[in-house]
């Protein structure tokens, strides 16, 4: 959902209109409601559950709160800076540590081949099963590839990830060489 | 590889996951850059229905939560509550008056049955001569002489009546089984009758008599009856 989007439906939560909120909830939950679960799951690692239940939260403040939002482009970032509040808040008062993905690993990773035995696979299956690695072992890398896949912008992608729109560029053009690893072998697959 | 081209490779790769069209890109690359996202949009997609499974449900959550909070008003639900608050007030309020305005008193039989030994009336008469048709024939006799020449007779000088009081409603009292059972000292009868005598069902009403029988009733423990002796004093029926 476009930040234009995002304008509209800050619009309709404003709004003292009983229709207008009974829109603005149904869209809130639509647009948000799949993209927040994944979130908590890849960035944050959570299971499910916890992530439902955080979303169930989340999706709660944004109706509550959303007057104290002023500025309409501004709706969309601080959607997600509460996401991320939310999480943030789940994993202090469960005592977890919030999981950063370590950048200095990048280089040792990117050595070492993944010794993977393709035998007689279609390259597509090959691919297939590679991304899902990249997946398990990146999730953060694979979550950004996947927005980027969805048409979003670095800038659109950087509130998720909590990082600026350049280091998010500069994340999403290394994760190439990263899912190499996974899925170089495939290339000899004809 | 140069750091140009490498640079040149990654934007190209990203440009085929984003779904754009790239000119002269290296056809290997492109098939392998497009096989990538396919597999990302697949695993996406798989994700996507997983997560459906629970929508309605979670929606329908999500709307429950906001109508508590007081974000959402549920329009239906709330006249529908209103109605039957105002309902509830109203039928409360009627109890209430009609509590405290009215006596209480009980105006339907209490069902009652038992069977009863009567005496043959058949056989005791204050004539000296009497007709007696009976299961053994016809007889006129002079009832001194009548042990002595149809001693059978005298056998089954008791009764058995089945008597019933008060079974089928107020309209259909029976006074005379009623009565039956009152000799019988039937507290239940006692009442039943009291009830005839105050609603005047076999005859002109009498709050009097009805107060009589209402009160050997009473006495026999019937704390219907109590309540309604009280409701005759109330309205000031009997002196």
């Amino acid at each position: 959902m476009k930040t234009k989007k995002f304008e509209e439906l800050h619009a309709l939560l404003v709004s003292n209109d009983d229709n207008h909120l009974n829109r603005g909830y149904r869209i809130l939950f639509e647009s948000l409601r799949n993209k927040m679960i994944g979130h908590f799951i890849k960035k944050f690692r959570l299971n499910e559950e916890s992530a439902q239940d955080l979303t169930h939260e989340s999706l709660i403040t944004i109706m509550e709160k959303a007057h104290t939002v002023k500025e309409p482009k501004a709706f969309v970032g601080w959607c997600w800076k509460l996401t991320d509040r939310k999480a943030l808040d789940y994993l202090r008062k469960t005592k977890r540590e919030k999981i950063e993905f370590n950048t200095d690993k990048f280089d040792i990773e990117i050595k070492q081949q993944k010794n993977i035995n393709v035998g007689n696979v279609d390259k597509r299956i090959c691919i297939q099963k590679g991304s899902e690695r990249f997946k398990e072992e990146h999730p953060m890398r694979h979550y950004a590839l996947e927005l980027f896949a969805q048409g979003f912008t670095h800038a659109e992608i950087a509130p998720r990830l909590d990082k600026t729109p350049g280091a998010t560029k500069e994340f999403i053009s290394q994760c190439r060489k990263i899912i190499d690893t996974f899925i170089g072998h495939c290339k000899e697959i004809k | 590889m140069s750091t140009n081209n490498e640079k040149k490779l990654d934007e190209e790769w990203l440009a085929f996951i984003r779904g754009d069209m790239v000119i002269n890109a290296n056809k290997k690359w492109r098939l392998h850059a497009k096989l990538v996202r396919a597999a990302i949009l697949n695993i996406m997609a798989e994700e996507e229905r997983h997560l459906n499974v629970s929508y309605d449900r979670d929606l329908s959550k999500f709307k429950h939560a906001l109508i508590e909070k007081g974000i959402l008003k549920n329009k239906k639900e709330s006249i529908n509550k209103r109605f039957f608050k105002w309902l509830g007030a109203l039928i409360f309020g009627a109890t209430v008056v009609w509590a405290t305005s009215e006596l209480i008193r009980f105006d339907k039989p209490i069902p009652t049955e038992s069977q009863v030994e009567i005496n043959n009336p058949k056989y005791e008469s204050d004539k000296p001569f009497s007709l007696i048709t009976d299961k053994y024939g016809t007889f006129t006799a002079f009832w001194p002489w009548l042990k002595i020449f149809s001693p059978e007779r005298f056998h089954d000088p008791i009764h058995i009546v089945n008597t019933q009081c008060g079974h089928e409603g107020l309209e259909k009292l029976n006074i005379k089984d009623c009565l039956v059972l009152a000799e019988q000292n039937n507290a239940a009868a006692l009442f039943n009758i009291g009830l005839m005598y105050e609603k005047g069902i076999s005859g002109k009403a009498d709050f009097q008599k009805a107060y009589e029988y209402y009160k050997k009733a009473e006495s026999l423990g019937n704390d219907q009856a109590k309540f309604n002796i009280e409701y005759l004093k109330e309205k000031n029926l009997i002196n």
